[in-house]
Formats: C-alpha cells, sequence, structure tokens
C-alpha cells in the first residue's frame, strides 16, 4: 500500500508542478530545440517516402492556409482568387490571426495625402500562435500550408512537422528552379531539406555622401562593394572629424537613430560570429561587450543622432515635408529606395524617403561581417503541414503564389524571387502604376527615360542580389533574451559585462535543452 | 458463495480517485510512449537512448543539480525554522491564535498577487534596492545574479512555514504530558526535554514535514516561473523548467525521459523514508 501511495504521490508532484503553465502567464515560450543530429537522419529518410507522388494527385478540395499577418493575408486573398480561376473546384481558406495595421492619413499644407502605416503589431502576440498552431500540429490538425515568416521554422523541420519542398519541385516537371532567384531560395534550407520556400526577399544596402567624404574615402567605396561597420567607420571618421561649422549640426557618420538602434545593427550582421544555430554553441564575448560600449559611445561622440521620439507621427511627417532632417556620411538603407539613387529629378512612382537628408548619396555595396556573409532576409515564406491531407493542392497553391503575375502584386512588399517579375515589378516602380487597382498590361512599356533608369536600377538590384549568401534563421526566443537584457542595459545602465554574461548563460541553457 | 465486502471508505473516495485516475495516472501512462522514440510525429521506436541522452544533456544535468541543491538547502531549513517557531509558539501563553493566523496567511495568498509583490521587491529598480540606495548601499541585482537561488528559498519558506508549524504543532500536542512532568521530576532541563522527549515524539510528524516539503519544494516552480520566466538565471534553472519547456516545444520524448527518471526519484525517496519511518519507530 506504502508503495501505491509513493508512486501516486510521485505522479500528482510531477503532473501538479511539472507541465502546462500556460495558464500562469501570458509571456509564454513555446518554441524549442530538438537535437538536430537524431533528426538529421530522419529527415532523409522519413521525408523521402519513395512510394508517395504527390504530385499526380489531382490538384482539388479544400485548403487552408494560416498566417498572423494580416498584410500577408491580403496577397493570399488576392492570389486565391486567382488561383480559383485556373482551380475553380479548390477552396482555399485563409486563416489571418490578426487585424490589418492602422493606417493614418493627414494631408500636407501644400495639399498632399500622405499615408503613415503604423508598424502592424503582428509579432506581439507571436507567443499565442505559435501555442495555436503547436496544438493543432500536435493533434494531428492544422492548416495545410503555414507561413513561416515570423516562426523558427526549423524547429519544425526538425520535428518532421515540415514537409521537404525539394520532392515537390524535383518532380514537378511544371517548376524549373532557373526561373527563380536560386541563391534566395536555396539560402534558406536547413539540414540540406527546403522546408519552406520564400516568395520575396530584402536586404539593406549602405550609401555614402559625395559632398561630406574626403577624394580617399570616395575611392575607397567606388572600389569595393561590400563594407563592415567598422570599416565603414574607419573609411569615414577623417572625413567626419574634418567637417567645418557648429558642432551641433554637423552630419552624423552613420543615420541610425540612438545607441540601441545602432547596436541592433552591429549585432544583426554580426550574429553568427556569436551564435551558431547549426552546432548549437553561443560565444557572447568581449567582443559583444564592446559593442554594446561601442554603441554608446557612437552616441555619446555625435557619432550618431539621438532616439527619434515616435510618439508624435506628424511632427516626423513635417520634419520629411520641409527639408529639415539631418545629413550623415554613411546610411543603411532599405532596397526599395534604391530606385531614387537612379532616377535622379525624373519622377519615378511613389518616392521612398527616409529620416535623413540624402540627396548627395550614392550607392557603394552591402552590410558583410567579419566572415564575409552578406545576410538577407525573407518576407513572405510557406511552407506545407506534414499532417496535411491534401499535399498536391498545397504545393499547387505556394507554386502559384511564385506566379509571374501574381509576385507583381503591391501586396507583395518584398523584392520577388520570380525572375521575370522581379523585373517587370522594377518597371511597374519606375512608372508608379505599382500600386494602381486597374493595372491591365502584362508587361510594362517604357519611355527612352524610363528604360535608362530601368537598366541601372535592375542592373544594381541584379548585382546585389546576387552577393547575397546568408539567410538567417530566426529563433524569436533567442531574439527575445537577448532584447531584454540589452534593454537593461541602455535603458537601466547595467553592466555590460554582465549582461553579456547573462545573454550567455540564458542563450546557451536554452540551446543545450 | 463468499461475498466481498467492499470498504464504504473506497465508496467515498471513488468520485475523487476517477477523476485522478482520468487527469493523472492515464495521461502519465499513456504519455510514457514518447519516451522510447524519437519524434513526437511519426517517431520510431529507439529503446532506452532518450534516458542515455538525458544524462548527458547539460540543460537537464543543471535542472537536476539546482532542484537538489534547492531542496537540500530549503527543507532542513523549513523544517528546523517550522520546528522553532512551532515550539515557540506551544510555549506563549498570548497571541497563541493570531500568530498562527499571520503565519498561514502566505498559504492562502493567491500565487500571482505574491509574484506581483515579490518582483516588484527585489527587481533591479524595486523596493529593495531603492531602501538600499537611500542608506548609500549600491544596487544588488537580486534576481539576476546568483543571489536569486536565496531569494527563492526565502519564498518557499514564506509562502510554506506557515503549514508546516500547524503539523508540528499537532505533534507537539499530541506528546503526552505525562512525560514532561516525569522528565522534571528526574531533573532533566529543558535540552534534554527536547532531544529526549519532544524530537523522538516527534518523528512521525518529521516525516510527513519532509515529504510536504518535498512536494511543496516543487510546488515553488510556480512563483519562480512567475518572476524570472522560462529562462532564469543559471542557479535556479530547475527539473520544472527543462520539464516545461520540453512540453511547450512539443519535445515531450524528452518530456516523459525526464518524467519517467523524476517518478522513479520521487518514489524511492519516498519509499526510503517510509521505511526508516519503521525502522526508527519500531
Amino acid at each position: 500500500m506504502k508503495k501505491l501511495i509513493a508512486l501516486l504521490l510521485a505522479v500528482v508532484v510531477i503532473s501538479a508542478t511539472a507541465c502546462g503553465n500556460n495558464s500562469a502567464t501570458k509571456t509564454a515560450d513555446a518554441d524549442k530545440k530538438v537535437d538536430t543530429k537524431s533528426s538529421q537522419n530522419e529527415n532523409s529518410s522519413k521525408n523521402e517516402d519513395s512510394n508517395e507522388s504527390p504530385i499526380n494527385d489531382k490538384i482539388q478540395g479544400e485548403i487552408t492556409v494560416s498566417t498572423n499577418n494580416p498584410q500577408e493575408a491580403k496577397y493570399l486573398e488576392e492570389a486565391v482568387k486567382s488561383f480559383n480561376k485556373k482551380y475553380p473546384e479548390v477552396k482555399v481558406n485563409i486563416d489571418s490571426y490578426n487585424k490589418p495595421a492602422e493606417r493614418k492619413s493627414t494631408t500636407t499644407q501644400d495639399g498632399n495625402t500622405v499615408d503613415l502605416i503604423m508598424q502592424g503589431d503582428h509579432r506581439k502576440n507571436l507567443d499565442e500562435y505559435i501555442n495555436k498552431i503547436n496544438t493543432e500540429m500536435m493533434s494531428g490538425k492544422g492548416a495545410d500550408i503555414y507561413s513561416m515568416g515570423d516562426l523558427p521554422y526549423y524547429k519544425y523541420a526538425a520535428n518532421n512537422q515540415l514537409e521537404d519542398l525539394s520532392k515537390f519541385m524535383d518532380k514537378d516537371k511544371e517548376f524549373n528552379i532557373e526561373e527563380y532567384r536560386k541563391n534566395i531560395i536555396e539560402g534558406v534550407k536547413y539540414n540540406g531539406g527546403q522546408y519552406m520556400l520564400p516568395l520575396d526577399y530584402g536586404f539593406n544596402y549602405i550609401s555614402y555622401d559625395e559632398k561630406l567624404l574626403n577624394d580617399m574615402a570616395k575611392k575607397i567605396m567606388e572600389d569595393k562593394n561590400a563594407f563592415s561597420y567598422d570599416e565603414l567607420a574607419d573609411i569615414g571618421m577623417e572625413s567626419f572629424k574634418n567637417q567645418e561649422g557648429d558642432p551641433k549640426k554637423r552630419a552624423k557618420l552613420f543615420n541610425t537613430k540612438g545607441s540601441q538602434s545602432m547596436f541592433n545593427n552591429l549585432f544583426k550582421q554580426s550574429y553568427t560570429e556569436f551564435v551558431n544555430m547549426q552546432d548549437k554553441t553561443v560565444d557572447f564575448n568581449e567582443k559583444f561587450i564592446n559593442r554594446l560600449k561601442q554603441s554608446k559611445k557612437y552616441e555619446q561622440e555625435g557619432y550618431i543622432d539621438k532616439k527619434l521620439d515616435m510618439s508624435d507621427p506628424n511632427a516626423i511627417i513635417a520634419k520629411i515635408m520641409n527639408n529639415e532632417l539631418s545629413k550623415c556620411l554613411f546610411q543603411s538603407n532599405f532596397h526599395d529606395t534604391l530606385l531614387n539613387a537612379y532616377a535622379g529629378d525624373q519622377q519615378v512612382g511613389v518616392k521612398v524617403m527616409g529620416l535623413t537628408d540624402d540627396k548627395d548619396h550614392k550607392p557603394a555595396g552591402l552590410l558583410k561581417n567579419s566572415k564575409g556573409e552578406i545576410t538577407y532576409d525573407v518576407n513572405q515564406c510557406y511552407a506545407i503541414n506534414s499532417n496535411s491531407k491534401n499535399k498536391s493542392t498545397a504545393w499547387a497553391f505556394i507554386k502559384f503564389l511564385l506566379d509571374e503575375k501574381i509576385q507583381t502584386s503591391s501586396e507583395l512588399t518584398g523584392l520577388p524571387v520570380n525572375n521575370k517579375a522581379f523585373n517587370e515589378k522594377a518597371k511597374l516602380k519606375i512608372t508608379g502604376d505599382l500600386y494602381k487597382n486597374d493595372r491591365t498590361n502584362d508587361v510594362t512599356e517604357l519611355n527612352e527615360e524610363q528604360q535608362k533608369i530601368y537598366d541601372k536600377f535592375v542592373h544594381k538590384l541584379n548585382e546585389y542580389s546576387s552577393m547575397l549568401n546568408k539567410y538567417q534563421i530566426k529563433d524569436n526566443m533567442i531574439d527575445k533574451m537577448i532584447n531584454t537584457e540589452v534593454d537593461k542595459y541602455f535603458e537601466e545602465g547595467k553592466d555590460a559585462n554582465e549582461v553579456t554574461k547573462n545573454i550567455q548563460n540564458k542563450v546557451s541553457l536554452y540551446l543545450n535543452e | 458463495m463468499k461475498r466481498k465486502r467492499i470498504d464504504k471508505a473506497l465508496l467515498f473516495i471513488l468520485p475523487s480517485l476517477v477523476g485522478f485516475i482520468i487527469f493523472y495516472i492515464w495521461p502519465f501512462i499513456i504519455s510514457l510512449g514518447y519516451a522510447f522514440v524519437d519524434s513526437p510525429i511519426k517517431g520510431q521506436f529507439i529503446g532506452l537512448d532518450n534516458f542515455r541522452n538525458l544524462f548527458y544533456n547539460k540543460s537537464y544535468l543543471m535542472g537536476l543539480k539546482n532542484t537538489l541543491i534547492f531542496m537540500g538547502i530549503s527543507i532542513p531549513l523549513i523544517t528546523a525554522l517550522a520546528l522553532a517557531v512551532a515550539l515557540f509558539i506551544k510555549k506563549i501563553n498570548k497571541y497563541k491564535a493570531i500568530l498562527t493566523f499571520i503565519l498561514l496567511i502566505p498559504l492562502v495568498i493567491p500565487s500571482g498577487s505574491m509574484v506581483f509583490f515579490w518582483k516588484k521587491f527585489f527587481e533591479y529598480n524595486g523596493y529593495l534596492n531603492n531602501l538600499l540606495g537611500a542608506v548609500n548601499i549600491n544596487k544588488i541585482n537580486w534576481l539576476e545574479s546568483s543571489i536569486v537561488q536565496y531569494v527563492i528559498i526565502l519564498i518557499f519558506i514564506w509562502k510554506n512555514i506557515g503549514y508546516n508549524i500547524i503539523l508540528f504543532i499537532a505533534g507537539v500536542s499530541n506528546i503526552p504530558k505525562e512525560y514532561y512532568e516525569a522528565a522534571s521530576v528526574e531533573g532533566a532541563n529543558g535540552i534534554q526535554r527536547l532531544f529526549r522527549i519532544t524530537l523522538p515524539n516527534l518523528l512521525p510528524t518529521f516525516f510527513l514535514v519532509t515529504i510536504m516539503s518535498i512536494i511543496n519544494s516543487f510546488k515553488v516552480f510556480k512563483e519562480v516561473y512567475l518572476i524570472t520566466g522560462s529562462y532564469p538565471h543559471e542557479s535556479i534553472y530547475l527539473l520544472q523548467h527543462f520539464m516545461n519547456n520540453m512540453f511547450k516545444s512539443l519535445n515531450y520524448p524528452k518530456l516523459t525521459t525526464a518524467t519517467c527518471i523524476l517518478v522513479l526519484i520521487i518514489t524511492l525517496v519516498t519509499q526510503f523514508l517510509f521505511r526508516l519511518e519503521k525502522k526508527v519507530l519500531t
């Protein structure tokens, strides 16, 4: 009897205290690593069922696509309309976990309407979304297709919860990888498996102010096409310090606002120097401490501006419209602004403006880290759930999302992976027709001036796109750990050594679980 | 034909027993299968590999070590403190009831409210550091340094001491007064009465308090989790953190493996305690 009581006690203790603490707190940490060593062997054998031929199955029935990003849902809804014209018997449900982002419109003094799109906070409840899909997957159900944009897809891949799409890509005669950005698609592979397919991608490039840099610095910028932040600081320091006039009104070294943003940029570039996701090792060392201190120093020494006050968007818009922006020697720009550099005075579609006066800026190249890695981001990327009962239709839909016409949609905010769509979208940006709802032409015609701009613009885009060689695997949990501790350094004045030690211990603990 | 008599007591506990089996025992049994496969979905049988691998898992070993250290410090400490306070309460004539009541309050305060207070009290810019700052003492990182394990022990003792005190008071009350009278007549002093009469007669209570403290030491995970999250400072990363994180990341094989080992350890410990109690009392 006592043995039974002992056993029952043990079970009560474990059951009552060990598992499922979701009700206790909102900040659930839903992601985890699995020992990839054992699953590596499984991945190659399990996902390759030699008898399964998903391509040959008829495209029919009903599928569900799940996303937590309402912006993606808009793109998907557009795609579904066109997909149904091709496959009218198929029903595609879009399951969007969040509402669309808020847009604030304001009219300037000269009558222009400026739309400020408030950054959607779809990532705020990411943990809840992850919990939801984890539960669905574990119960053998869930959507057929998942958007992997914000999710740690490598964990699902390691747990055999996602299909290896290469078996679809290889067997589907209608799919030709040469029609797409191969380096972008293959760059997201995990352990040799193509567990998700990116639809679009983005990158940042560096530009420099031609009028502010001295000749020697300009020569270096023109000769090279990839730079690290440290190299840029070395190249531009002399020009920065030799500026004349009121020190408060001088141009900054970088366009970054605030020491924490500076740190985020520095860290993002050198992420793999600290975290190795493949080996599950971390090394937050002296270099990390130096990055923290360096970021603070940059703001203290006036190399960068102070943090921007985002509480009054109208004030920011007023500054932009009244040309009251500060200058900088080097600027990290999103690829969207590359067109500005080649358009000159030509009116080209929607002009993308930043928060610095960069009219004298010239593109120089991309950011790299000490390992020579040049990272890129993917915006929309989709994966097929292993539990899906309709994989052939799911694959047909994902393939359709890569279609040339669908990829020219303005709802696809990044650079399309479809090569033809890539070129066509560049033309639409130049003509300004990208955001028109009533586009009827499949191919955009350019006049002579526009053609010149297009040739330079696309040439540069292609050059930069081909340099991209590293997709950084995202892990929300690691990012959260680092951001929480780094916040304490910048906001609460905690010691850099202590912050670094805490990050090292926590991330190491997490990866070793 | 012999008719089996069903114990009436069993009928009374049957509803709870059924619920216990459905919500605790049965899920535990059916989840055991995960301990022998390599993946929660389309898993293949791998024998005892999960058990072997677990003892090479740094996080699991850290959790195990920290749990044992925590129990090794907090259980004797809470037992000794509870006994001391119980004996004190037994000795005083006034305010017995109100003291006992005050000591039981932590037990009934909801964890959420309590956690809110402790967090505000111990955080880097919290009440305690502000107090220290007022007397020109540097701020201490109570929750993100190795000091946090003592904070957790303090919270554990604060929350659970009341219950142990009640058990000890009941135990002491059951010791016949004649023993003390006879001892006084024999010339025994206070210390001798404590070691020769009180403590030996409290042995069954000691065993009960120890077992309840072991259970409560696992329950403290709730407060630790609410204050410090899923990945606290390494000194308070407990076994339950490991298991909770495995559950949330759907790594059921590792979770159930760790659970099986823990069930085994607790069974052995409680078995040992029961046998020791039996041996000592006879």
